[in-house]
């Protein structure tokens, strides 16, 4: 490193590292280099060797500063301490806002999401049957004028909860077959579309026809359970106690991670202590 | 030789000599273990209920977290309020003190009521600094001084007072705790939660500003 000679180091002062030489000054310059350049500065300036003597000599004074007389006793009373325990309550809260916690909250977010999940899954039959009777709606209605039901009545949407939901999936045909004898005819429009064999079998069934034409009436089809079952595939009685106990516990790990949850965040927004921050 | 004092490589009468007895700087603390165990086993009573023991960590601490506390707000009032504020978060959350310097850890919740103080002054500026000027709560000096010795001290600690005033918050507190109360640029950091380098730059910019802010006269003074 090139150095100035000393006198137009001084002019160049104010260009100088004043950072360099505070801290070469209480010997905390770091790196052969750096301390090298201190050296120069310090020995060819004159007012770099005076700032050294004069951080020094603030650092000196401000460590003799004298302490200032404290004001009042700090101890606490017994009322104070009481009143800062809190109840059990308050201390469990306030339990949970320490870091010994802080995994619970990531913990119960997944157990809150396997949960929902869990239930879902658990329900899905019981969604399938009721997705399944939407179209099955729609189905009706629309082959309303010739929707035959085996004997004597369609079966209604109601009957195809429970172990029979899987017939949710079976085509309307197989739900309703052309029964043995009563059968349902709207004669309208539709109706006309439709095939003749069919068309044959109609036969009139006043009693049964709803007012409005639409979906038979749940008792109708109540009434009617029993000949007239025509769902293909009823699900095993075991697949349905597992969705079930999925559900349940589904539901139950749901409510747990909420309810931690839910207390973390009481616990936060109550308790977290901000001078611990 | 990268690390060496001034004292190191400069001869003679050169100013920097008198680094090594800087205070602040490296200090060896023998006593640190005894201390640690002291406060442990003293927090391990206070955590099982027993508020004689805490009352003994408070007779142990009070008198330096409030210098320390005062001299980072600069108002008695304020200050005490903040160490009691410290002190009461301190025994609601005795038994979520983890580590081996309680010391430490009491003057870094001491510091964050400190800085909650500035916080509010800052919010609400008039009468900021009520007492900077008035050096009637310095202590008074020993009973040996002289009139003449005692009134030099009272004239130091004013004029470094109100210097230290006009500095950053940030850079009194790291003086302050480096210069003062002996901690190491490592302990500041971690009391802080800032990282070593930013320790030291706001340790030497701030005696800079200190000494901008020093006439010669009160650098005259200071060295007597």
């Amino acid at each position: 490193m090139a150095v100035p000679n000393s006198r137009s180091l001084s002019a160049e002062h104010s260009r100088h590292d004043r950072l360099l030489v505070a801290r070469f000054a209480v010997g905390d310059v770091e790196g052969a280099a750096q301390l090298h350049e201190a050296q120069v500065l310090v020995k060819r300036c004159s007012e770099c060797a005076a700032l050294v003597a004069d951080i020094t000599s603030i650092s000196s004074a401000v460590a003799k500063m004298p302490a200032p007389a404290r004001t009042k006793d700090f101890r606490l009373t017994a009322q104070e301490a009481d009143h800062l325990r809190g109840s059990r309550f308050d201390r469990f809260l306030r339990t949970l806002t320490g870091s010994s916690w802080s995994t619970v909250r990531p913990v119960a977010a997944v157990a809150l999401s396997v949960g929902l999940v869990m239930s879902v899954v658990g329900a899905m039959p019981l969604l399938g049957a009721v997705g399944a009777a939407a179209p099955l709606d729609s189905v009706v209605a629309t082959q309303q004028p010739i929707a035959v039901v085996g004997n004597p009545t369609p079966k209604s949407t109601d009957t195809l909860t429970g172990p029979d939901a899987a017939a949710g999936a079976t085509p309307p045909s197989e739900i309703y077959p052309v029964g043995q004898g009563s059968v349902t005819a709207l004669g309208t429009a539709a109706g006309d579309n439709l095939d003749n064999a069919y068309l044959n079998q109609q036969t009139s069934a006043p009693e049964l026809q709803e007012p409005g034409g639409g979906v038979p009436a749940p008792q109708a089809s109540a009434a009617a359970d029993g000949s007239g079952r025509a769902i293909s595939t009823p699900l095993p009685a075991t697949s349905s106690s597992t969705n079930g106990a999925l559900l349940v516990a589904g539901v139950v790990v749901s409510l747990l991670a909420a309810l931690a949850l839910a207390a973390l965040y009481v616990a936060r927004r109550r308790y977290s202590d901000p001078l611990l921050r | 030789m990268a690390d060496a004092t001034p004292s190191d490589s400069l001869s003679g009468a050169d100013p920097t000599t008198k680094v090594v007895d800087q205070p602040g700087a490296h200090r060896a603390k023998p006593n640190d273990l005894l201390q640690h165990a002291r406060d442990k086993a003293l927090v391990e009573r206070a955590v099982g209920g027993d508020l004689e023991a805490f009352n003994e960590i408070v007779l142990l601490y009070q008198d330096y977290l409030f210098a320390l506390t005062v001299r980072v707000v600069r108002d008695r009032e304020s200050a005490a309020d903040a160490v009691q504020e410290a002190f009461f978060s301190c025994y609601r959350n005795l038994d979520r003190f983890r580590g081996d310097s309680f010391r430490s850890w009491l003057t870094r919740i001491a510091l964050n009521a400190a800085t909650d103080v500035l916080r509010y002054r800052k919010r609400r500026p008039a009468d900021p600094y009520p007492e900077w000027e008035d050096d009637s709560w310095q202590p008074p000096a020993g009973e040996e001084a002289s009139p003449e010795r005692q009134a030099l001290q009272r004239q130091t600690g004013r004029v470094l007072t109100a210097a230290l005033a006009e500095i950053t918050a940030d850079q009194r507190t790291a003086i302050v705790m480096y210069d003062v109360e002996g901690f190491d640029y490592q302990e500041i950091a971690n009391i802080t939660g800032v990282s070593l380098g930013t320790v030291k730059s706001r340790i030497h910019r701030g005696r800079l500003a200190l000494r901008e802010l020093l006439s010669n006269d009160d650098m005259e003074l200071l060295r007597e």
